[in-house]
């Protein structure tokens, strides 16, 4: 079944819709869960969180916006991190990842952040389409160096090189913003 | 992980546009390598040396994809395999055809096969066969290692375009031995050949929602690094290996000097019209020859030194009947080669090409006894015996080759001699026995493949290009009995 006529049987709720869309998009679900959370019971939990999610939601997709794959990674993307923020806060005594945000900026810290980050997707949005793979895979997916290396049929240190090239890049387009 | 690092996952969690963000894709880099290399394998565009260079790229993004793939299933580690062995396979074949390797293999082997184009070695047949095996296996390995990725997903395999991809490159390997050519057959597979490519593209995307359980295998050389490698490789082979086997060896011998004692057929020959200074050249046994010589015909021109073009001789033809008791007459033939003394001496490779009776009269001819001769820069005589042999040229005339270098210690001229007998099947009746003496020349002190001269001349007579030159002489001669030969009939 093409995704069109996926997204049109989840919408209106048809018969086996959900299973059909999870024979051919849990794979890609795991794929994404899997660098973010370590754990395998986290992972499943939040697998059946995001299935949950696409079907109560999917009302809301609109395949004019963006690709149905697209969709569900950033979904499936942003549950496993809320997974992993919330995983870190109940670990009692245990310190925050201080990847992850603070959960309690004020509105002021939230709008300065949001012009950080859209100067930050500015950038990103000017990378070649090669170097904006790498940046999205590492910083948005999560993905470990070693694992963008092997599908990308790289040396872990020529990828690790790439990257840090990239790094540099945004650092000095970006310059005062980030060092503020 | 630095401040920066910090700063950028924390906001890379802030929500781009969809529209900025882009799944990552695992198989989409993995499959298109190996679309390319197999379309780089299979079409061949035969100029400019993208015959060599394209095939080079496709077995390199073949074994690529394929790198990516191996730990993912059997199919994959399978196909993986063959594209190592077919790597190591191409690049043989490049070392070989570089080197005399691929002659001396030929003719180990010997015989040949039959195409609809005409006979080839045996040799070149098996490896084609052997070359094109390992790459269906290949495509074989793909076709279960993809339909292993779907399965293993719980979906239905969408890998028609891999296996039809296995159809086809197993049927290049007939179509390839019989020798099939031509657009209208050719044209409808390329086409179908094409389809089944773009399908095969596409099936990443479809491998993108059934295999992102992905297990890429680690690498130790990077893709980029190892596609300039292996070029840069196949580059030097080309580029390096023919310069070691630009000459061929000369086994130079040091004739010992012997007494004329054949002045009668000497003085005998002048009488007839026999050239004088070629004479000169002749040694006792070359000249028992003509022995009982009844007529003599001459043909060729001579030429002053800065007439010829590089590396040419100039031919002269000696046609003499002589009498044999076993036949009644025979007539032997004498090709004489004139190298200028700024011709004679270096210079890569040389070839001789004896087209004996092309015309098709009957007659029974023997292959060629060749000699060159000429002094050192000591003064001493030194000469080289010419190995004939009698191979059938592209057109299907019987002829007669050698190959050899021009020695590199040479002062004044050099000459080459020879000599050949036609003995009539009618011995009572004046034969027409036409001949033509070609001589090739190979100019450029780098050649690939590696070719020898006997090959271009067999293969036809070509202008002059920067590699090689060929001059020929063609004479008509009789064979007529004593009494009836007349140098001037023909």
């Amino acid at each position: 079944m093409e995704d069109v006529q996926l997204v049109h049987a989840l919408q209106t709720h048809q018969d086996g819709a959900m299973e059909q869309f999870q024979t051919a998009y849990t794979p890609l679900l795991r794929y994404i869960i899997a660098p973010i959370l370590p754990d395998e019971r986290d992972r499943e939990e939040c697998l059946s969180d995001v299935l949950l999610r696409v079907w109560n939601s999917i009302g809301a997709f609109d395949p004019g916006k963006a690709a149905l794959t697209t969709w569900l990674t950033h979904l499936t993307r942003n549950a496993a991190l809320n997974r992993r923020r919330a995983n870190e806060r109940r670990r009692e005594g245990g310190n925050l990842d201080e990847t992850l945000p603070d959960a309690a900026d004020g509105p002021e810290q939230s709008f300065l952040k949001g012009e950080t980050a859209r100067m930050l997707w500015a950038a990103v949005g000017r990378l070649g389409r090669r170097d904006r793979e790498l940046f999205l895979r590492k910083y948005y997916y999560y993905q470990p160096t070693a694992q963008i290396a092997a599908e990308l049929g790289l040396t872990l240190r020529a990828a690790e090189g790439k990257l840090y090239r990239i790094r540099k890049h945004l650092r000095e387009e970006l310059g005062g913003v980030f060092h503020g | 992980m630095d401040e920066f690092d910090r700063l950028l996952y924390a906001n890379s969690q802030l929500p781009p546009e969809l529209t900025q963000l882009e799944p990552p894709r695992p198989w989409k880099k993995p499959i298109g390598q190996i679309c390319w290399g197999l379309a780089l394998i299979t079409i061949t565009l035969n100029f400019l040396g993208l015959n060599i260079i394209l095939p080079a790229a496709g077995t390199v993004l073949l074994w690529l994809g394929l790198r990516t793939l191996r730990r993912e299933n059997g199919g994959f580690r399978f196909a993986y395999a063959c594209a190592v062995l077919y790597a190591a396979l191409r690049l043989t074949a490049v070392l070989f055809q570089a080197t005399p390797l691929d002659h001396w293999l030929a003719s180990l082997i010997g015989r040949e096969w039959n195409t609809s184009t005409g006979p080839v070695p045996l040799y070149y047949a098996l490896w084609t066969v052997l070359i094109q095996l390992v790459l269906v296996l290949a495509a074989g390995g793909l076709w279960q290692g993809l339909k292993g990725v779907f399965i293993q997903a719980g979906q239905k395999p969408r890998t028609a375009a891999a296996g039809g991809l296995v159809i086809l490159e197993a049927l290049m390997l007939p179509m390839a031995l019989i020798g099939l050519e031509g657009w209208l057959l050719v044209g409808p597979i390329l086409i179908l050949w094409v389809c089944l490519i773009m399908s095969l593209r596409k099936v990443s995307r479809s491998l993108d929602q059934a295999g992102y359980a992905l297990k890429a295998a680690p690498v130790r050389v990077s893709g980029g690094l190892a596609l300039w490698l292996w070029l840069g490789l196949h580059l030097l082979m080309i580029a390096a290996l023919p310069l070691l086997f630009s000459r061929l060896p000369t086994n130079i011998q040091m004739p010992t000097p012997v007494a004329d004692s054949n002045s009668t057929i000497r003085a005998q020959l002048l009488e007839l019209g026999f050239p004088e200074d070629i004479l000169a050249g002749l040694d006792d046994s070359e000249l028992a020859r003509f022995e009982g010589a009844y007529g003599l015909k001459k043909s060729g021109y001579r030429s002053k030194d800065d007439e010829f073009p590089d590396g040419m001789p100039e031919i002269i033809t000696v046609e003499v009947p002589v009498r044999d008791e076993r036949y009644g007459f025979h007539t032997v033939y004498l090709a004489y080669l004139y190298w200028t003394p700024n011709e004679a001496s270096g210079g890569y490779m040389e070839g001789i090409q004896v087209a004996q009776d092309y015309q098709g009269v009957t007659v029974r001819t023997t292959v060629p006894d060749g000699v060159l001769k000429w002094q050192d820069r000591a003064g001493n005589a030194c000469a080289i015996p010419l190995e004939f042999w009698r191979e059938a040229d592209s057109a299907g005339r019987p002829c007669c080759y050698a190959n050899f270098s021009l020695p590199k210690d040479v002062s004044g001229p050099m000459e080459g001699f020879l000599f050949w007998e036609a003995m009539p099947s009618f011995p009572e009746t004046v034969s027409v026995y036409n001949f033509s003496v070609t001589a090739a020349h190979r100019r450029s002190f780098w050649q690939y493949p590696y070719t020898l001269p006997s090959e271009i001349l067999a293969s036809g007579f070509y202008p002059p290009s920067w590699q090689w030159r060929m001059y020929r002489w063609t004479s008509e001669g009789q064979l007529a009995p004593e009494g009836m030969y007349d140098p001037r009939k023909y």
